[in-house]
């Protein structure tokens, strides 16, 4: 039976520029890129989050925060636990977002899809307001709403640089 | 004369909490200086099988998430229970939750049951059912001479070190702990917690014993945890680590490390396409 070149190789004997790691994974390939990868950035990205949080940087507490911007209410730890459960399983579809939308995988465009996904949640927390935040990012002072900005965004590049990593690995690339 | 019932039910000492997880530590630490000075390589002739691809199947999708999401669950459920023991000791971890004192995280700690029960149900049914990976886990006599081996080689008595089943002897101890654990932390919590009032009254003197064994084993399992932690985390383990994300591992690490007759490695297939592999279109 022929041996499979390595990835890299077939990449690099191609000579083609328009070959990339997004290219070598079948659909199954990338499902299971964005649902594992999803999961894995999540949980780094929570580590980040529970950190900024204790440092002062996200709205205190911040996974009650998550649920109430999506409309759920009720006693704290159980908001809590909800807003975690959110958090993951938005994770989980940026990941599938990530895996079937980007023509790359790397660190670099990782980073790149923490930007895309800062813009949209700042977006989102400019419209929507919750009892947490005590209104919407532009009604906080500025320094607390940077402060919020800062600990999104190292939020967002835990998960981005997991992801992008984790593609490249998926795809079979050193 | 005092009457035992008007009694707070005894806990485990903390000294004694802190000696578990101590001793735990201190044979990591004793492992991490013994191999920065001499990593094994094992022994014996590079077997000679042929798996198409340079890349092996580890973990299946199911199996891998399983462990992530286990990793969450059973993190906060380490968190909240360290929280009720020590009170006040990890307020800063459990503020993002929303945690905030006694009644909180004990409520926390129970909903998380749910989601475990759940999971290890998942995990029991696919591993045993559909992925029938059941024997790969289960200890065999085999096991205790590897692990003879592999502690002989450690101390420096001899240089053998045995190739690997899918899992080696101490992965095994590590599963099967964690599972006795789990066992004895499930039926004493499930006392505590008598939902629906199903659990029959407890004595004084029984109540303070699984009171005890649940924080005996609660800490047992947090130096099991660490030592899962450490060992997945030195490097010489990254190729397993990265498999429990990507699913596959090197052929090359696998004819390395592991024994083909305990246990036959198929090619990863359906991932990558092998057209683009192979150089095709």
């Amino acid at each position: 039976m022929q041996e499979t070149k390595s990835l890299q190789e077939a990449v690099e004997e191609r000579g083609n520029k328009a070959l990339t790691s997004a290219h070598l994974l079948t659909l199954k390939g990338k499902a299971e890129m964005g649902l594992v990868g999803g999961l894995v950035a999540s949980i780094v990205a929570s580590f980040i989050a529970v950190a900024a949080d204790d440092a002062g940087l996200l709205v205190t507490p911040w996974f009650p925060t998550v649920a109430s911007a999506f409309g759920i209410a009720g006693l704290p730890s159980d908001v809590g636990l909800l807003g975690l459960t959110l958090f993951v399983a938005i994770g989980v579809l940026w990941g599938l977002v990530f895996a079937f939308v980007f023509r790359k995988y790397s660190v670099t465009e990782g980073l790149a899809f923490s930007g895309v996904q800062l813009v949209l949640t700042v977006a989102l927390l400019i419209i929507v307001s919750t009892p947490q935040v005590g209104g919407t990012l532009l009604s906080l002072p500025l320094l607390n709403s940077l402060k919020l900005v800062i600990g999104l965004a190292l939020t967002y590049i835990g998960f981005g640089v997991v992801m992008g990593y984790t593609g490249k690995k998926y795809a079979g690339l050193p | 004369m005092i009457d035992p019932f008007q009694l707070p039910p005894q806990r485990l000492d903390v000294t004694i909490a802190a000696y578990i997880v101590l001793v735990f530590v201190a044979g990591y630490a004793v492992h991490w200086f013994r191999r920065a000075f001499r990593e094994p390589s094992p022994t014996g002739p590079t077997p000679s099988v042929t798996i198409p691809g340079d890349r092996i199947k580890y973990y299946d999708v199911v199996e891998r998430l399983f462990h992530w999401t286990d990793f969450i669950v059973l993190s906060l459920m380490v968190l909240t229970g360290t929280a009720i023991f020590f009170p006040g000791l990890l307020n800063g971890l459990l503020a993002p939750f929303g945690v905030v004192g006694t009644t909180a995280e004990i409520s926390l700690h129970l909903d998380l049951v749910w989601a475990l029960l759940g999971l290890i149900i998942i995990h029991v049914v696919w591993d045993t059912v559909v992925a029938r990976g059941f024997w790969n886990i289960s200890p065999g006599v085999k096991d205790i001479r590897d692990a003879a081996k592999r502690a002989k080689n450690f101390v420096g008595a001899s240089n053998e070190y045995p190739r690997m089943a899918k899992y080696d002897p101490f992965m095994k101890i590590f599963h099967w702990g964690l599972t006795l654990s789990l066992v004895v932390l499930g039926v004493t919590g499930l006392y505590f917690w008598n939902p629906f009032n199903l659990m029959p009254n407890l004595g004084y003197q029984t109540e303070s014993l699984f009171r005890v064994l649940h924080d005996i084993f609660a800490f047992l399992l947090v130096g099991l945890i660490i030592g899962h932690i450490y060992f997945a985390v030195i490097p010489e383990n990254w190729p397993i680590l990265r498999a429990m994300v990507t699913g596959t591992m090197s052929k090359d690490f696998y004819l390395k490390h592991y024994d083909p007759a305990r246990w036959r490695a198929k090619q990863s297939t359906g991932l990558i396409r092998k057209e683009l592999a192979d150089g095709g279109d």
